[in-house]
């Protein structure tokens, strides 16, 4: 028989009551030998009972225990010591040892806590790798964030100078050099400010640069060299030069030249 | 009183059977003395005799101590069942025996004038969860496990059927432990620590 079956059957809470049946007290003490889960059923059984004797009880008269030590000594003072004399020389086993039943509930509380501790040993790991992830996430979100930032500032920089009120607006057009070129310049007398604006631009050997030239009084006035990187949108900040009536690019050695070039002329356009 | 203490507690009575059993006695009268005199009580009906009977009973307890076998069954079994057979060889020494079933079962002995005027409930919590368990199933556990009662004399008191005392009684336990059951949990946190720091 299963011994699952055998304990929901309530043959152990008969035999515990006395209604069993003789061939059922037999088997149960039997199976009791055998199976640890058999006993220990039948000792919650009777530990509950016992709880249940207790919560039931009411005080016995004070002196009662005393009375009945004194009932004992009188047995123990009495001349044949009726029946005791061989109570010192019984056995002492089965009193240590495996059979204690704490033993077995603290090797399966040690077992439960064991795996308990590897399972949050385990959540822990996972978590920490999370956390870690998040991290690195965070200061990529970061990174990216104030890059926004910054790109916002340029782009709010640029909508000032572009919306600023007498800003004049040079586009500078291709030559025959470069047709498709173009380019322009933020001019503001008021602020005393200028800006260039690379539109379109060709492609120029590393060696070469771009350099920007304003026409003063007919004479070309060198205005600085750059070179064009359209991943940027922003504005060159420019150093402003009065009375200026034309602007130019042409394409000269890196580092600049002191004088234009103008058959490498790439961009030039009148102001006003 | 928990589950750990109890085991604690057998464990040394146990030792203390073989090695000193006054001292067992004295300690199990301190520890079980009420609930066995209840059991005496409820079964004689009077104070007197049932004092009587726990002194007769302790005697036997002392003069069997190296008797008890805690592998067959828990102590406190071992000592209703003395405490028990003494009481009802007692009531039908002195042909009691129909009185007794009427007075303590009637079938609550805390009507009882003997219960009532010393009434005076040690554990009052554990009193209360066990009063959360149906009275159908008190009265059962009552007459077999204090009374002694057979399955005869319980079908022939209450006037329900084998079956129905057998299965309230297996329902009873099972009952009666889930309700003692929310103490078990603390009571192995309990074990844990006092096994750690002993």
């Amino acid at each position: 028989m299963d011994i699952k079956e055998f304990i929901a059957s309530g043959i152990l809470e008969h035999y515990v009551l006395g209604l069993a049946s003789e061939q059922e007290a037999q088997t149960v003490q039997q199976y009791a030998e055998e199976y640890p889960e058999v006993r220990q059923e039948l000792n919650a059984i009777e530990l509950a009972l016992t709880q249940f004797a207790q919560a039931d009880a009411i005080a016995m008269p004070k002196e009662l225990p005393n009375k009945v030590l004194k009932k004992i000594d009188e047995q123990i003072q009495g001349p044949i010591n009726n029946g005791r004399s061989n109570q010192k020389s019984s056995d002492t086993t089965n009193t240590k040892g495996g059979n204690n039943p704490l033993i077995w509930i603290i090797a399966l509380v040690a077992i439960g806590l064991g795996v308990a501790a590897f399972m949050f040993y385990n959540q822990q790991q996972t978590t920490l790798t999370q956390l870690n992830d998040n991290r690195i996430l965070l200061d990529s979100l970061q990174q990216d964030c104030s890059g926004k930032d910054t790109l916002i500032d340029q782009l709010q920089q640029q909508l000032r100078i572009t919306r600023g009120q007498n800003n004049q607006r040079i586009f500078m057009l291709g030559t025959d050099n470069s047709p498709e070129a173009i380019a322009g310049v933020y001019y503001n007398p008021d602020d005393q400010e200028a800006y260039l604006d690379v539109i379109n631009m060709p492609t120029i050997p590393t060696d070469k640069q771009f350099q920007l030239w304003a026409i003063v009084d007919g004479a070309p006035v060198d205005m600085g060299v750059f070179d064009v990187d359209f991943s940027s949108l922003g504005l060159k900040d420019i150093p402003f030069i009065e009375n200026a009536q034309a602007f130019a690019v042409t394409i000269e050695d890196r580092g600049g030249s002191p004088a234009p070039s103008l058959e490498t002329m790439v961009v030039i356009g009148n102001v006003g | 009183m928990a589950e750990f203490d109890k085991q604690a507690f057998e464990h040394r009575i146990v030792e203390l059977l073989k090695s000193n059993p006054r001292e067992a006695v004295s300690e199990i009268l301190e520890h079980y003395g009420d609930a066995l005199f209840t059991v005496a009580l409820r079964i004689v009906g009077t104070t007197e005799v049932a004092e009587e009977i726990i002194q007769d009973a302790f005697v036997k307890v002392w003069q069997k101590a190296d008797q008890y076998d805690p592998n067959k069954g828990k102590l406190f079994t071992w000592l209703i069942q003395i405490v028990r057979s003494t009481a009802i060889d007692k009531v039908r020494l002195v042909k009691f025996q129909q009185n007794r079933k009427s007075q303590s079962l009637d079938a609550n002995v805390y009507d009882n004038v003997a219960f009532s005027e010393e009434m005076k409930v040690k554990d009052v919590g554990l009193r209360r969860v066990i009063e959360q368990l149906d009275e159908k199933y008190r009265v059962i556990i009552r007459l077999l496990y204090f009374n002694g009662y057979t399955q005869s004399e319980v079908t022939e008191e209450l006037g329900i059927p084998l079956g129905t005392v057998k299965s309230r009684a297996k329902i009873g336990i099972r009952e009666l432990r889930r309700l003692l059951g929310g103490t078990t949990v603390l009571t192995v946190v309990v074990a844990i620590i006092w096994y750690i720091f002993m």
